[in-house]
């Protein structure tokens, strides 16, 4: 029986976590998190061209980027009702007025847009977005080629040796070396 | 073992799969994208937040009657930290640890979060506004048609301004109600001293900064006395060591006991309870005797004879000040110009405190004070408080039923009074009792309905703390519950009421504020627009003036007051006086449910959360009663156990204990915690004033045999010779004149010298202006996160404060002097840290700035670094320490919470440092010298912590750290501090 019982757990375990890692990569990788609107990043920033900035705008004034209030999102969409035609987003039908009308609907009830996060960082770092963007970094550095992605998903895992590799590679001069490589820069 | 049946599986196998197993889950699902957060914008953005961002609000405080002006931290619609409004003429960007606490009463757990009503039963049933509203307004109806409304009273504290008049108005159009202030401590006897001395019934603006010389009779300036942040910090620039001229003022504190204003004196005269006007009086006298007077002979003459027989010989007998030291005194008053004698606290607690007051302001007189040191333009709206004599007689008119509706605002007679007066009684009488608290204290569980009211941090107001400054309040984030703000409760009422619709023509309280501040706009700035003077008063907090002392002459009055007899009335057949001094922590007992205030340790005997009663070493070795043992107190009128605390800085022939604590509830920091001495105490007064007479009654004192530990965070009283908290003498600094620096290993290291390309961030701390008041404590309790653990953990030694006020007596046994000193301690910064080198996985490590940097994320709980730090500065969390909602909403989000098994520390607030070098970083410049402070050293009411640049010649710490008194505390350990300490100065003896 135990013999039995190692030799089916192991071949189990690890198709388990294998399994679990590809879906998590799977998911978050390829097709991003569930999101309540069918919001396509694509059509905003490629086909039209609005720049970032226009709907993050406190990005580089402050450490976050903030996302914009339905407001905003109403500023455009109370005259852009959308097209009544099926878009192929990333893989999958969907109609573009319909979800421009969500939009509407959360406008109308006045209820905030209960999106769901893409990147997340742990709560002992402090990353400020004001530093990076003022110091010239695209925005595509980290958060990838948005403007071709009609699904915001991560691109990369934010662990620390990609920021470290970054701040290594970029610091000008050796007290600023010293500066991006100091632990308390971002952990405090 | 036995070996397993054939076919069975083993437990310990079981149990590793479904470790291994459950495991793989708890970690997949930890990283499945499904739980990850939701990010929720707004609707509709508001103007003023940004997040990420704080946005500033000014406001005055409003936690004692001073009155100081604050700004306050919002963070995405929460306020998050409290700091001094710099623009504010009464605190200079200062606070107290009150004041940083104010946050725990906005988000109290225990406030009241809806209007309650009280039905037939006699338990509180939640309501709603417009329900609670009616109540009132049929109860005074019913009142005003029965043509009662001189029947209303409302109970309030001090308030001032706007809503005093709208109280007033109220009052009055409800046919005649009365407004009845009670203050705990509303100091009757200065202002009825002033009366009588110089015809100007209030408490006039005491300008310690201006004086060279104090003397003060008993009163507890630097913790709760008047206005202790002003005097606070005036006393620091008058009596603080200047390096340039070698000279600095000189203090001098008469008290019975060695209070924490005591502390900082240069010299404690330990006077007889009761008899500080007699000690006025001869100090007087020999001024007089002397010819050092700076008035006219004729009055010089007058004052003598009004003195009578006040001769050295009886002065010294009476009081038990030895004759030379009231010499002394005289001469250093009259020829230190200008100079200050104040009296207060400890000085009117008995029933001559009139006269003691009286003798205080003719002994300022003499010395030609009165207009230098003491503006009598300037007077403190708490000279409109009523008189405990008034409070007295309102309670005897409810017992008899001539109150038919009571309103009570944001004061607890039912704690603060003594029982015999029998308010709680009273208040059962009273058919109709709407309280607008925010808290269920004593009082307010009595009450027929509660409007609770928003805390000031939440409601538009103004107060008045005196005439010179109109401090405004403004809102610094939403409600966070279903309060409403009583004047907006008054309002609403009113309009309400038949006859009385069309009587307000505000439309709400912010309305009515601004209509009242419209009519002295034109005083201030004839030149603008009320909307633009508005905005300005706004953003500055309020409007400050300057007021000069007016001409101020002896009143005929004076000449008709009694110091033949200068006895104080005190019954009880007791071996001890008992001083019940009010506590720099929970002032009347307001404070005794934040639990920040409730941790901080007092800084005399370093006790948390509980009470204690302090008696001389040969009292308590007489009646072998040891540190810790429960003894009773007992007065003709009742009696209280609390532990005992054997304390060196009292007579032996008086006990003290602290007010504040021992409440029946207002919440669960507060209730059954520690006792409350009033309770104890009769109803007796000032003859003259009528103010409460704290001092009326002797105790006695029996040991139980009951003993416990008494809860500390400072064991030790002494520094046992090593050198940490240094002090030195005036003129041995002026002797070495610049060769006095101490120096410890400056050359001889293995190692080659650490390199700071930038900057190295340095503190000084100066000893002879650290008062011990526990305002950095709490100020870094709010920046930086850290949790409070309560009495238990506290016991354990696992207190989390990052600085602390160390307390040391230094006894000289030949001449029986006893003194305390204070120093800050907190994490040194050490350039050669020792907690660095023995940290397995690098959590800690210096950084190129030179702070000793601890990453939060990177420890895993060793404590190896808090073994090897010679401060004990690191503190390490036993557990995941929880803030019960909502008081979680004042964290800091730029700080990490931290959670079980990790060490914390001091970090000199280094996301206050990345914050500043980012604002330069984006105006591309350097960091300028005093932009970035630490929560300590912004609090620090004495300017005492100064933080900066070492790197920066020019910087002021810089400067402070090559002052000759400068020393690095156990830098014989070669620890290279970056906190330089600067001895304590007293004046030499004679």
């Amino acid at each position: 029986m135990r013999k039995w019982l190692k030799f089916v757990s192991i071949p189990i375990l690890t198709i388990i976590i294998l399994l679990s890692f590809y879906f998590y990569t799977a998911e978050s990788r390829v097709k991003g998190p569930k999101q309540p609107i069918l919001f396509s990043h694509k059509i905003h920033a490629g086909d039209n061209q609005i720049p970032c900035q226009y709907c993050h705008s406190y990005v580089d004034i402050s450490p976050v980027s903030g996302i914009p209030s339905v407001q905003k999102c109403m500023g455009c969409h109370s005259q852009i009702a959308g097209k009544d035609v099926e878009y192929d987003y990333d893989g999958r039908s969907i109609n573009m007025q319909q979800e421009i009308n969500k939009v509407k609907e959360y406008w109308q009830s006045k209820e905030p847009i209960p999106w769901a996060k893409v990147n997340r960082l742990q709560d002992f770092i402090q990353f400020n977005h004001r530093r990076h963007i003022r110091r010239g970094i695209d925005c595509s550095t980290c958060h990838g080629d948005v403007a071709n992605m009609d699904v915001v998903h991560r691109v990369h895992t934010f662990s620390m040796g990609f920021c470290i590799t970054c701040h290594q590679e970029s610091a000008e001069d050796k007290q600023e070396l010293a500066q991006l490589r100091d632990c308390l820069t971002c952990h405090y | 073992m036995p070996d397993n049946k054939k076919g069975g599986i083993k437990r310990r196998d079981f149990l590793k799969i479904i470790g291994v197993v459950g495991g793989t889950a708890v970690t997949t699902a930890g990283c499945s994208s499904d739980s990850v957060d939701q990010l929720i914008p707004y609707v509709i953005p508001p103007d003023t937040i940004i997040p990420g961002l704080p946005v500033w609000y000014a406001s005055t405080c409003r936690e004692c009657p001073a009155g100081c002006g604050i700004i306050v931290k919002n963070r995405e619609g929460r306020a998050i930290k409290i700091e001094g409004n710099p623009k504010s003429t009464i605190n200079y960007g200062k606070t107290c640890a009150r004041g940083q606490a104010a946050l725990q009463g906005l988000y109290n757990p225990d406030r009241i979060r809806s209007p309650l009503t009280k039905q037939s039963s006699d338990k509180f049933e939640p309501t709603g506004w417009e329900q609670a509203e009616k109540e009132l307004r049929e109860k005074i109806e019913e009142l005003l048609k029965k043509g009662k409304g001189d029947k209303i009273v409302f109970l309030t504290n001090n308030v001032s301004g706007s809503l005093n008049d709208l109280i007033e108005e109220w009052m009055n159009v409800l046919g005649g109600g009365r407004h009845i202030v009670y203050e705990t401590f509303a100091h009757e006897p200065i202002k009825e001293a002033n009366r009588i001395t110089f015809g100007i019934d209030a408490i006039p603006s005491y300008e310690i900064e201006n004086a060279k010389y104090l003397l003060s009779f008993g009163s507890d300036f630097i913790e709760t006395w008047l206005s202790p942040v002003e005097f606070a910090n005036d006393f620091s620039h008058m009596h603080s060591y200047n390096d340039k001229s070698k000279s600095m003022g000189k203090f001098v504190q008469i008290e019975p006991r060695s209070s924490i204003t005591a502390s900082s004196a240069d010299e404690w005269v330990a006077i007889k309870p009761g008899t500080d006007a007699v000690l006025a009086l001869g100090i007087t006298a020999v001024i007089l005797k002397t010819g050092r007077y700076s008035i006219s002979h004729e009055e010089a003459n007058r004052l003598e004879k009004l003195i009578g027989d006040y001769n050295l010989d009886k002065v010294s007998s009476i009081t038990e000040v030895p004759k030379e030291v009231i010499v002394g005194m005289a001469k250093d008053f009259a020829e230190f110009k200008p100079s200050l004698a104040i009296g207060g606290g400890a000085a009117y607690t008995t029933s001559n405190s009139t006269q003691t007051i009286a003798a205080i302001n003719i002994l300022n007189y003499v010395a030609g004070n009165i207009g230098e040191t003491i503006n009598f333009g300037d007077i403190l709206t708490l000279s409109n408080a009523n008189s405990f004599k008034d409070i007295a007689s309102l309670v005897n008119s409810m017992s008899k039923g001539e109150v038919e509706l009571l309103l009570i605002y944001n004061v607890n007679p039912a704690y603060s009074l003594p029982p015999t007066i029998e308010f709680e009684e009273a208040l059962k009488k009273v058919p109709f009792v709407a309280s607008f608290s925010s808290f269920m204290d004593e009082t307010t569980g009595h009450a027929h309905v509660i409007l609770p009211d928003n805390t000031p941090l939440e409601s538009w107001g103004d107060y008045k703390p005196k005439e010179s400054v109109y401090g405004l309040i403004q809102p610094s984030m939403t409600p966070v519950f279903n309060t409403k703000s009583t004047g907006d409760v008054i309002l609403s009422v009113t309009k309400k009421i038949d006859g009385l619709e069309n009587h307000f023509t505000a439309k709400n309280y912010y309305d009515y504020i601004q209509k009242s501040w419209m009519k002295f706009h034109s005083n201030f700035a004839p030149q603008k627009d009320f909307g633009s003077f508005w905005i300005e008063s706004v953003e500055n907090g309020g409007v400050y003036e300057q007021i000069p002392s007016p001409q101020v002459s002896l009143s005929d009055s004076l000449f008709g007051i009694d110091f033949s007899n200068l006895d104080p009335k005190i019954e009880g057949d007791g071996d001890f006086y008992l001083i019940s001094y009010p506590s720099y922590r929970y002032y009347d007992g307001r404070g005794a449910n934040k639990p920040w205030l409730q941790e901080l340790p007092d800084a005399l005997t370093t006790a948390v959360w509980d009470s204690w009663v302090e008696i001389h070493p040969d009292t308590a070795k007489k009646m072998g009663i040891t540190e810790g043992d429960f003894v009773t107190i007992e007065s003709p009128y009742g009696k209280i156990e609390t532990q005992a605390y054997v304390y060196k800085g009292i007579r032996p022939d008086t006990i003290a204990t602290p007010l504040g604590l021992g409440h029946k509830s207002y919440g669960r920091y507060a209730k059954d915690r520690g006792v409350n001495p009033v309770e104890i105490l009769p109803a007796a007064v000032d003859d003259i004033s009528g103010g409460f007479a704290w001092l009326s009654t002797k105790v006695n004192v029996t040991k139980t045999g009951k003993k416990e530990l008494l809860v500390r965070t400072q064991y030790t009283t002494t520094q046992h010779d090593r050198k940490i908290a240094l002090a030195t003498t005036l003129t041995e600094l002026q002797r070495h004149n610049g060769k006095h620096h101490e120096k410890v290993h400056d050359d001889v290291d293995l190692y080659p010298p650490r390199k700071y390309p930038d900057h190295r961030w340095g503190m000084s701390i100066d000893l002879s202006k650290c008062t011990g008041c526990g305002a950095c404590v709490t100020a870094c309790y709010a920046e930086n996160n850290i949790p409070f653990v309560g009495k238990e953990q506290c016991a354990k030694r696992r207190d989390m404060s990052w600085i602390r006020i160390e307390r040391y007596y230094e006894e000289n046994d030949a001449s029986q002097e006893f003194n305390t000193r204070f120093i800050p301690m907190l994490c040194q910064q050490c350039g050669n840290a020792p907690c660095e080198p023995v940290c397995p996985v690098f959590a800690t490590y210096h950084n190129p700035q030179g702070l000793n940097a601890m990453i939060y994320n990177r420890c895993v709980g060793t404590r190896y670094c808090s073994n090897n730090c010679p401060y004990s500065v690191r503190r390490f969390n036993f557990y995941t320490y929880k803030w019960p909602q909502p008081l979680n909403w004042q964290l800091n989000p730029d700080v990490t919470v931290r959670t079980k098994g990790v060490m914390e520390k001091c970090t000199f607030c280094v996301q206050r440092i990345i914050y500043g070098e980012n604002q330069a970083k984006d105006d591309g410049r350097k960091v300028k010298d005093g932009e970035i402070t630490p929560a300590c050293a912004q609090a620090c009411p004495t300017e005492a912590i100064v933080f900066g640049d070492l790197k920066d010649p020019k910087s002021k710490v810089s400067h402070l750290s090559k002052e000759d008194r400068g020393y690095g505390v156990l830098a014989e350990l070669n620890t290279q501090p970056s906190i330089t300490y600067l001895k304590k100065v007293y004046w030499d003896k004679g």
